[in-house]
Parts: C-alpha cells; structure tokens; sequence
C-alpha cells in the first residue's frame, strides 16, 4: 500500500539498546528496540503490543524471561 | 458474546494497538516500522468502526456514518454486559 510516510523523517534508524559508551558504576536501561508485537487480542489481554514489556507477577514460579 | 461484543473487543483491541504504537512513537518518533503499523492500524480501525456502526448504530458522538438522531435508539452505558465477562 502507498503509505503516506514519504517525505518524513523516518528513516533514522532507533538509538541502539545501550550508548556507545558505558561508564562504571553507572545504571543503564536497555533502550526498547521495536521487535515483533503481539495480535491486538493478545496485546489486549497482555496489557501491552510489546512481548519485550509484557512482564506479568508470576509470583516467582515463572522461568527469567529475556 | 454476541456478535456485537465480539466486533466491539475486535475495535477495542486495534484501538489499543493503535495507542501503544502511539505511545512508543512518543520515545521512538523516527521508528518507520512502528510509523507503517500505526498507519495499518489506523485504517484497520477505521474500516471495524464503520462495519460496527453500519450494523449497530453510532459509536461515539463523531460517528459519521450514521443520522444524527440514531444515539436514542442505541443501548446506554448501563445496559451493555460488557463489563461482567471474563
């Protein structure tokens, strides 16, 4: 389909998941890199489109996810 | 459910993909790929919205595609079930 995002700009790729330069003793986040998402029901269910977020209280039976 | 429910969770559930990948353009705004999946669904919302209003009347006060008067007609909030299933 012609998507109407010509023009814009978009084509920047995403900041990677952490800086380039990470300094001791410092926290860092992980930056969320978009991935694969879930099918609306599912996200609905989920709470959220991203299975990198989708973190439920698994009351600490569950396996460590990624 | 009824075919009405279960078209209403299909629009409540693209519209919920629409506001997350909104949302994550917020922290993301040069994403192409999330800019081309809001847009998908966007038009996939629109296109379940117009269905749902053709069959069941207005869904909310913007609702073009159906006479300005068809609100009377429609259930009130009180008398959908929607609420008590699972």
């Amino acid at each position: 389909m012609k998507t109407k995002l010509e023009g814009q700009s978009c084509d920047l790729r995403s900041p990677a998941p952490l800086p380039a330069v990470t300094v001791p003793a410092m926290a860092y986040v992980p930056f969320q890199q978009y991935g694969a998402v879930y099918q609306p029901e599912q996200a609905l269910m989920a709470g959220t489109l991203f299975p990198d977020l989708d973190k439920p209280f698994l009351r600490g039976k569950g396996a460590a996810k990624a | 459910m009824s075919d009405q429910e279960k078209l209403l969770r299909r629009i409540r559930a693209s519209q919920f993909a629409e506001w997350e990948l909104h949302i994550f353009l917020d922290t993301h705004p040069n994403d192409c790929d999330a800019a081309k999946k809001l847009a998908e669904y966007q038009e996939k919302t629109a296109a379940l919205v117009k269905e749902y209003e053709q069959q069941y009347g207005p869904l909310n006060e913007t609702s073009g595609n159906t006479s300005r008067w068809a609100w009377i007609t429609g259930p009130w909030p009180w008398e959908l079930g929607e609420e008590d299933d699972g």
